[in-house]
């Protein structure tokens, strides 16, 4: 495979996933600016591969995810938002998305660094490795955060119709969440010794929540279509958590799916308990 | 940032990202990707603004007067007609030759202290 091959194909990967974080800026400021904002960002990762490789072009995406957060926020708050229901289900949809990316990022750093540091990948990125285990410590956090959005949307869009056994699952998940970012944030700030046993606890609970509102999804059939979505998510995130390190990629999936679902038709009616 | 400026201080001072891209237009329109670079050169790659900063600021700039979408295109050989071009307007240009003088007035008051040892 040549090398201009190698380059074209990265570019246009990294392209595709901007271009869907471009969905989540506000309509107006999206269609207006948007496809300069992907010409742009296209031009620097050109650059950023032939300058810096692959280290390069995972340093503009550091860069480029800050900013993006950054922005997106100012854009938001400045065009006043008036958050009702259905735009925050909407919104929560693509938490559950760019989270599922940050996850599954967090994990195949985490799997490198603890399973398999010494790698033609690691070796590749020389001095800037540091760069790349240091990444974790922002990509599980912000996971976290974007999953509790996510549930907060699973939570006013289905808690109705999930009964008291959903709700007990999605309130465990959402209090597990809150408690996973206060653990990890005394583990980063504070170093606080065992405060990574707490972040490894909730994480595991916030899967826990999510299989038994997906046994309360099956029970009640409380989605249209992928019903099975939630309660394989949860034990693939369950038995990730407890060690079985490959089931990463089918855990993001499901929240992938997850958030599709909520984002495309946050109104949609459910279907009538029988 | 205001729609109806009646002096140029009155949006003084200028955030890092309002400024530099003043500048770098400055000399003349350029696109997006374009004010970018020349603003990560200009700076000796101490601001390096990303899309969402770059095109916010410019949105805000636009909005307020201080830059115009350029209807020249320059020969559609050199470039891709795609790209959108920026320049100073008149307004523009005088706030950022406000900025510029508040900045130095700063800089005179650091060294009237003694902080900087010679003027740079």
């Amino acid at each position: 495979m040549n090398t201009q091959l190698i380059d074209s194909r990265a570019v246009n990967l990294s392209a595709n996933l901007y271009r869907l974080l471009l969905e989540t800026y506000p309509t107006h400021f999206r269609q207006e600016y948007g496809p300069h904002m992907l010409q742009v960002f296209r031009d620097c990762c050109r650059k950023a591969y032939r300058t810096g490789g692959l280290p390069g072009m995972l340093w503009l995406w550091a860069l480029t995810f800050f900013d993006y957060l950054q922005s997106l926020i100012e854009e938001h708050t400045q065009r006043g938002v008036h958050m009702n229901k259905t735009k925050f289900i909407r919104l929560s949809g693509w938490a559950f998305i760019v989270g599922a990316f940050a996850w599954v990022l967090g994990w195949a750093v985490n799997d490198i660094q603890y399973n398999n540091p010494y790698n033609a990948f690691t070796f590749s990125l020389g001095k800037y490795v540091g760069y790349l285990y240091a990444s974790v410590q922002i990509l599980v956090p912000a996971a976290i955060i974007l999953t509790i959005v996510g549930m907060l949307g699973l939570y006013l869009r289905h808690a109705e119709q999930a009964g008291r056994l959903g709700r007990s699952g999605l309130i465990i998940a959402l209090a597990a969440g809150v408690t996973a970012v206060l653990s990890f944030s005394l583990e980063i700030f504070m170093q606080f010794e065992y405060a990574w046993i707490g972040v490894g606890i909730t994480i595991l609970l916030i899967f826990i929540g999510l299989t038994i509102f997906g046994i309360a999804v099956l029970r009640n059939r409380v989605l249209p279509r992928w019903k099975f979505t939630p309660i394989l998510t949860g034990i693939c995130g369950v038995l990730t958590i407890s060690g079985l390190g490959p089931l990463f990629l089918l855990t993001s999936v499901g929240l992938f799916a997850l958030g599709y679902q909520l984002q495309l038709d946050p109104s949609r009616e459910p279907v009538e308990p029988v | 940032m205001s729609e109806a400026l009646n002096s140029p201080d009155e949006i003084l001072p200028l955030t890092p990202a309002v400024f530099n891209i003043l500048l770098a237009l400055a000399d003349g329109e350029k696109h997006g990707y374009a004010i970018m670079l020349e603003v990560e050169a200009n700076t000796g790659g101490q601001v390096k603004m990303g899309p969402g900063t770059l095109y916010g600021s410019i949105k805000r700039m636009l909005a307020g007067g201080l830059v115009a979408e350029s209807d020249e295109r320059p020969d559609p050989e050199l470039d891709d007609q795609r790209r959108r071009y920026y320049s100073l307007t008149g307004l523009g240009r005088r706030v950022l030759a406000a900025e510029a003088e508040r900045l130095t007035s700063q800089l005179a008051l650091a060294q009237a202290k003694g902080v900087l040892v010679r003027m740079v």
